[in-house]
């Protein structure tokens, strides 16, 4: 089986997405109801996906964990003021980008990146792993994944914050062309200009490792 | 040289999704927890500013710088509002037609005066020196037996503000009455308690005439827009205005006609 095909479905699909957002208007609207302990699930669902959001803007562990915190703490301050005009999903999104771009651009001369580890269960990753690093032995190959890694975060980091905001939202996270739209404030034509930007750039720095 | 990769080599989506499994150990989240927590409890703790409850009144991104000022506003205004001597207030026509359909119309004096008692402040108001028409206002006062209220009226005239609290607080109840009751009532009210009737005392109808025209003309000097001197005009005349029979009074511009 290629890669690819394993790759095809994406993480969230949009049904399931409504659901989610049905789902977490009931726990918002508890939560302002006064309910304090039913953010905490909210925490739970999203804290993980936003996480991996902050980490690939960010690159760096440390300052993801607190940017996350934070965005659940103005989210928590400020949730009698969400009116149900977007999803919660969105919203929440919306404010950890913010902060994120927020702190990029304050320490833009700033850079310590650390590497997380790859999840030996996520399929479709280990897949791709495996296919790179076919008949290699194990300390061999845990090298070449880690330089891989390191690869790819210098050449997000030299895309522009915004290019790599919406490379961040679609490649990683799987957001559609239309909530990164939203979630940015742009229009869907900007979103997919962007896109198609940075990913030239990131083949021109990534050619050694990707085909074509 | 070797390629980094033996292998086929991935597309550059296929790389990126490797991004996908990278995933901080479970102590971090334990840790991630902790710090949360006691995040959200400062949060709780901290205190907030007067004005942020009212951010939530202003949508958009600048609704707390927005809200601040708003706050300092309203404070301004709330102090403006608490001090309406010096607050313009505009009188329309309409405020002022009632009292005078009232005079004209050759109710009793008294009832004329209660109608005046409600609308003079408003209109004094109005006038940009109020100062000097409550003098106008007391010269020419038109004298009504029985009102024991007028000299108050006059008086109050310097101070429309506090017209109506002071005169039911300073006044005998029966004053405080003829303020506030129909006419009607209050001669019922007057007949049972065995008082005399204040109407009665007005001896013709050319006595009565004479003042409903001289309210006329007070109205009619604060409703139109009269110039001092012609105020000064007025003022000695206030005398021939009740004794001589004044077949008219007309305001015309800042003019007030008066055919005898």
């Amino acid at each position: 089986m290629t890669p690819t095909k394993a790759l095809d479905k994406p993480l969230v699909t949009a049904p399931e997405r409504a659901l989610e957002a049905d789902a977490d208007s009931e726990i918002v609207r508890r939560v302002q109801a006064g309910d304090v302990a039913a953010f905490d699930e909210l925490i739970l669902k999203y804290r993980q996906r936003l996480y991996a959001v902050v980490y690939n803007l960010t690159s760096n562990r440390e300052d993801a964990s607190d940017l996350v915190q934070d965005s659940f703490i103005k989210a928590f301050q400020s949730i009698n003021r969400f009116g149900g005009q977007s999803s919660f999903f969105t919203w929440l999104y919306r404010i950890a980008i913010n902060s994120s771009l927020s702190h990029l651009r304050k320490n833009r001369l700033r850079t310590f990146f650390s590497l997380e580890q790859i999840d030996e269960n996520d399929r479709p990753s280990a897949e791709v792993i495996a296919a790179l690093t076919d008949y290699t032995n194990g300390a061999e190959r845990g090298a070449m994944v880690r330089e891989l890694q390191e690869k790819l975060n210098e050449a997000m980091q030299k895309l522009s914050i915004k290019h790599r905001t919406v490379v961040t939202l679609f490649e990683i996270d799987c957001l559609s062309h239309q909530e990164i739209a939203e979630l940015m404030s742009c229009s869907v034509g900007t979103v997919r200009s962007r896109l198609h930007y940075a990913k030239q750039q990131l083949q021109s720095e990534l050619q050694r490792y990707v085909r074509r | 040289m070797k390629p980094p990769f033996p292998n086929s080599k991935p597309t550059l989506e296929e790389l990126l999704r490797v991004k996908r499994a990278e995933r901080p150990p479970a102590e971090f989240w334990k840790r991630f927890e902790d710090e949360l927590r006691a995040k959200q409890l400062a949060a709780i703790v901290a205190p907030r500013r007067w004005w942020q409850p009212l951010t939530a009144l202003v949508p958009g991104r600048r609704a707390a710088a927005l809200a601040g000022v708003g706050a300092a506003v309203a404070v301004a205004l709330s102090a403006y509002v608490r001090f309406p001597a010096v607050q313009p207030t505009v009188v329309s026509p309409e405020a002022i037609t009632p009292a005078l359909t009232l005079a004209h119309s050759g109710v009793p004096s008294a009832v004329a005066a209660v109608a005046r008692a409600n609308h003079v402040a408003e209109i004094a108001a109005a006038v940009p020196a109020p100062v000097v028409v409550a003098e106008v206002l007391a010269a020419s006062a038109t004298p009504v037996e029985g009102t024991a209220h007028e000299p108050l009226l006059a008086a109050s005239l310097a101070n429309p503000v506090r017209l109506k609290f002071s005169e039911i607080q300073v006044h005998p109840p029966q004053a405080a009455m003829e303020l506030v009751l129909p006419a009607a009532n209050l001669a019922s009210l007057r007949t049972e308690a065995g008082l005399p009737e204040p109407l009665a005392s007005i001896p013709s109808p050319r006595d009565q005439r004479v003042a409903r025209l001289a309210n006329v003309a007070e109205f009619a000097m604060l409703a139109v827009p009269v110039s001092a001197p012609v105020r000064e005009r007025v003022t000695p005349r206030d005398t021939d205005l009740r004794e001589r029979e004044i077949s008219r009074v007309s305001a015309k511009g800042d003019r007030l006609g008066f055919s005898f």
